[in-house]
């Protein structure tokens, strides 16, 4: 009986839960006056919670600046600066640590923690001087002890990082005095001051504890606060931070990997700052930025080989001529893709090549060419990718239906991703055509012409050639003009041989509110201290 | 009982180890983590190195049974992806997923039952045709979807929740109802025809005949007879939105629950992490199927434990 009653009751209670859903407003309306106190107290947490979120103008007494929301796709999986090869890790961290080398925001080098970008004494050594006056967020002082420790500690083996590979010739540093360190290598290597945009100075005390991945310890102008995992890691400017106050002294970088989601929180005014937004939604947000130059490199590679269904010249420029570049930069990318310029290498990467011309769109020569190469009606087997970079499936898709025009047929395979990679590396068996996402964060020709252009490349798919020994040399080539032009002349041999088909590269996209005014930096990154709020 | 129990509980204990062995098997079949922890050109020789690292290069029994004797005592490894142990990874992620779906859930099952008592009193009329359209409406709209229309709706047109994360209640909501939306809907049509056949018993026409209130033989004597099959079906949908509805509404709403967690471990091909989840969840599952079991004899004495097992 008593039972029963309960659950009479219970039901009461549900009419009543329905009646409150039937009409939210109402409910939280008549909620209020009834409990006076209550609404106040539950709010102060809720805004204290999250302050960036629900945009209160003053929610301290003293506020040093603003406080913005940045919306991140991925979350990183550790903030030590050393431990992940990770988009998220960069971007929070490259406004926590300091580098001995930086980039501006053209992507030029320039000095970081370090006097200048980098002397080279000898074959094997690199010599910094590292700028007097900079500390930890915890009073470790940044001197030639801090660099020592952060090169050791990323290359030693049992650390197992993945950002090793990132330091290349790296074999060890050593303390020279106080401020300056050299840094060693196993043989002659130009990229040190390239190779040093992507270490990150950590304090030997702090770095060694064992939680230093979720309580990161920089020197940079944005302290650590706390990181939620699965929300949000935010940061605040540190006031002895030396030079005038950033306009942003508190900054919330949110977790939100559903694109929707991510641009609603633009649309509703939560978030300032997003990431990756699609061309087509340009126009629905206050603001859209891009990267002034392309970061990822969008090409088909050929079998040059001999013995390949494409191993004729003639194909593989056929191939080139058949395919509308513009027209795929234009619509299928809505205006943001810039044409490669008949090679991989972007204008800004170290190694470009001027006085290279892209292919242009000829369909007719394409056919002509095929018809001297005897190859009308050519069948070839075009491997790609789904879900990896921005319209990678429909790029491929495009290629397939402009090379079908000219009379070649494509047959497109897309395999499980870890099977993709195998097939690009396979040494022996070389794809007809694969299509690649290129990107090379060292904007260096050195790793992009070892990959691609060298025979014995992880993924070259040509037979040996003297570009071969060009790359070779440009890799020990300490002098800047004569490896410049052993890149440009192994791109001139590329475009010659038509070991590619060069489509497009795509900048990082993002969207915003217009209560920042900010402009995209050339290597994509977010620099908290370059936004400003009105 | 106590036997009852016993043999439920390694029943249950093999099953999750039978989970356990077909995912572990799965994940290392489907998949190289180590081709997307690395760059698109990383050298065969740093591919090989790594996979040393990780332990994947050895045979997949022998690493099968490491993994065996590891997670005996509780040690499911560390996360590819976060580089900690992936147990604690999963346990910090248990608790908003358990308030998401408890809040879910409860929204689901009590507007399905009433809404499945009051058409089921008068199917056929306009009450009951609206109940069923809107119980259809709920089991057949993709959540994915529903979920991103609400915060288009609700919280960028209206104002009224934020458009994801966690904090207070308000943002719990939108994923809650989501959530909830198929529950609502099956429950509610189960729990209707449960009461239109219960409505149509003897031991009803009798009550009705000795004068009982409409209310009384509504609320006590047809309600329990339909509550077995309502249990029944609650049992299986809290199933269905802990280890698949949360995996879609915890993406969309950016809630930082297991379900987001999984699909951010298989996006990353985080093995171990996967494992973690869906070791933690298969447990879930497991007792929720024990309790729901219990709760038949509970409701309805004619239901005997050694019969139900």
């Amino acid at each position: 009986m008593t039972r029963h009653r309960r659950f009479v009751g219970l039901l009461a209670v549900v009419a009543l839960l329905l009646a409150a859903c039937g009409d939210d407003e109402a409910a939280t309306t008549t909620e209020a006056p009834a409990t006076t106190q209550a609404p106040a107290t539950t709010a102060a947490p809720a805004t204290t919670a999250a302050p960036a979120t629900t945009a209160a103008p003053e929610p301290e007494p003293e506020p040093m600046g603003a406080s913005i929301v940045i919306g991140l796709g991925t979350e990183p999986g550790s903030l030590d600066p050393q431990a992940v090869d990770q988009f998220a890790m960069f971007t929070i961290n490259d406004n926590v640590f300091h580098k001995l080398v930086s980039r501006n925001a053209a992507g030029d080098l320039v000095p970081g923690a370090a006097t200048d970008t980098g002397t080279p004494i000898g074959d094997t050594t690199w010599q910094y001087t590292v700028r007097e006056g900079i500390t930890f967020h915890n009073g470790e002082p940044l001197n030639a002890d801090a660099v020592v420790h952060s090169v050791l500690r990323i290359i030693d083996p049992d650390y197992a990082t993945p950002l090793k590979d990132n330091l290349g010739t790296v074999v060890g540093a050593e303390k020279v005095d106080e401020h300056t360190v050299n840094i060693l290598t196993s043989g002659p290597d130009p990229l040190i001051p390239t190779r040093m945009t992507l270490l990150y100075l950590v304090p030997p005390e702090a770095s060694q504890s064992e939680d230093f991945g979720d309580n990161p310890v920089g020197s940079g102008p944005y302290k650590f606060v706390s990181w939620e995992r699965g929300i949000s890691v935010e940061l605040e400017a540190d006031p002895d931070y030396p030079g005038p106050a950033p306009s942003v002294s508190n900054v919330r970088f949110l977790f939100i990997e559903e694109y929707g989601t991510r641009l609603a929180g633009v649309l509703n005014d939560e978030i300032d700052l997003m990431v990756d937004l699609l061309p087509e939604d340009n126009a629905r947000v206050d603001q859209a930025w891009s990267t002034p130059t392309g970061l990822k490199q969008f090409i088909v590679s050929l079998n040059a080989r001999a013995g390949s269904p494409v191993e004729d010249v003639r194909i593989r420029q056929a191939l080139n001529y058949a395919v509308d570049k513009e027209a795929i930069a234009e619509s299928l990318f809505s205006g943001i893709g810039e044409i490669l310029q008949g090679q991989m290498l972007n204008p800004n990467w170290f190694g470009f090549n001027p006085d290279i011309d892209p292919f242009p769109y000829d369909p007719d020569r394409a056919r002509e060419l095929l018809a001297e190469a005897g190859a009308e009606g050519l069948e070839i087997q075009l491997v790609s990718l789904v879900g990896n970079s921005l319209l990678d499936k429909e790029t491929t898709e495009v290629v397939a239906g402009y090379w079908a025009e000219v009379g070649v047929n494509a047959e497109i395979f897309i395999p499980e991703f870890s099977e993709y990679i195998d097939r690009l590396i396979d040494r022996e068996n070389r794809p007809d055509a694969i299509f690649v996402p290129h990107d090379n964060i060292l904007f260096d020709g050195d790793r992009t012409l070892s990959a691609y252009y060298h025979s014995q490349g992880c993924c070259g798919s040509m037979d040996p050639s003297e570009a071969d020994d060009w790359i070779d040399a440009g890799r020990t080539e300490i002098d800047l003009d004569a490896r410049l032009k052993l890149y440009q002349d192994v791109g001139q041999a590329g475009h010659d041989g038509a070991w590619y088909v060069w489509l497009i590269s795509i900048p990082n996209v993002y969207g915003g509110t217009d209560r920042i005014d900010w402009s995209a930096r050339a290597d994509g990154l977010i620099h908290v201290t370059d936004i400003t709020v009105s | 009982m106590g036997r009852y129990l016993l043999k439920r509980l390694s029943q249950a204990v093999l099953v999750v180890i039978s989970v356990m062995v077909v995912v572990f098997v799965v994940t290392r079949l489907i998949g190289d983590p180590v081709a997307v922890m690395l760059p698109l050109e990383a050298t065969e020789e740093n591919r090989a190195l790594l996979e040393a690292q990780l332990g994947l290069d050895r045979p997949i029994l022998a690493q099968l049974g490491d993994y065996v004797v590891d997670a005996v005592r509780f040690d499911l490894g560390d996360s590819l992806w976060q580089r900690r142990p992936a147990i604690d990874v999963v346990l910090e992620r248990l608790p908003p997923t358990l308030l998401l779906v408890a809040a879910g859930f409860a929204f689901g099952v009590l507007l399905g039952v009433v809404i499945g008592v009051v058409s089921g009193m008068r199917p056929g009329g306009w009450v009951d045709r609206a109940a069923v359209t809107f119980g259809l409406l709920g089991v057949s709209l993709p959540q994915f979807w529903i979920g991103l229309v609400f915060i288009v709706f609700f919280s960028v047109g209206l104002g009224w929740f934020p458009t994801s994360g966690s904090g207070g209640i308000e943002y719990l909501v939108l994923p809650a109802v989501v959530l909830g939306l198929p529950v609502v809907g099956r429950i509610a049509l189960v729990t209707r025809s449960s009461m239109i056949d219960e409505l149509n018993t003897q031991h009803v026409k009798d009550a009705t005949a000795r004068g009982v209130s409409r209310a009384r033989i509504v609320m006590v004597h047809a309600l329990k007879g339909a509550g077995i099959a309502t249990i029944t079906i609650a049992g299986w949908e809290l199933i269905g939105v802990l280890a698949g509805g949360a995996v879609v509404v915890e993406t969309v709403y950016a809630w930082p629950g297991i379900g987001f967690t999984a699909m951010q471990a298989i996006e990353r091909h985080d093995i171990i992490l996967v494992q973690a989840v869906v070791f933690v969840v298969a447990i879930m599952v497991v007792t929720i199927n024990i309790i729901v079991d219990i709760a038949y004899t509970m409701l309805d004495p004619r239901v005997k434990f050694d019969r139900v097992s």
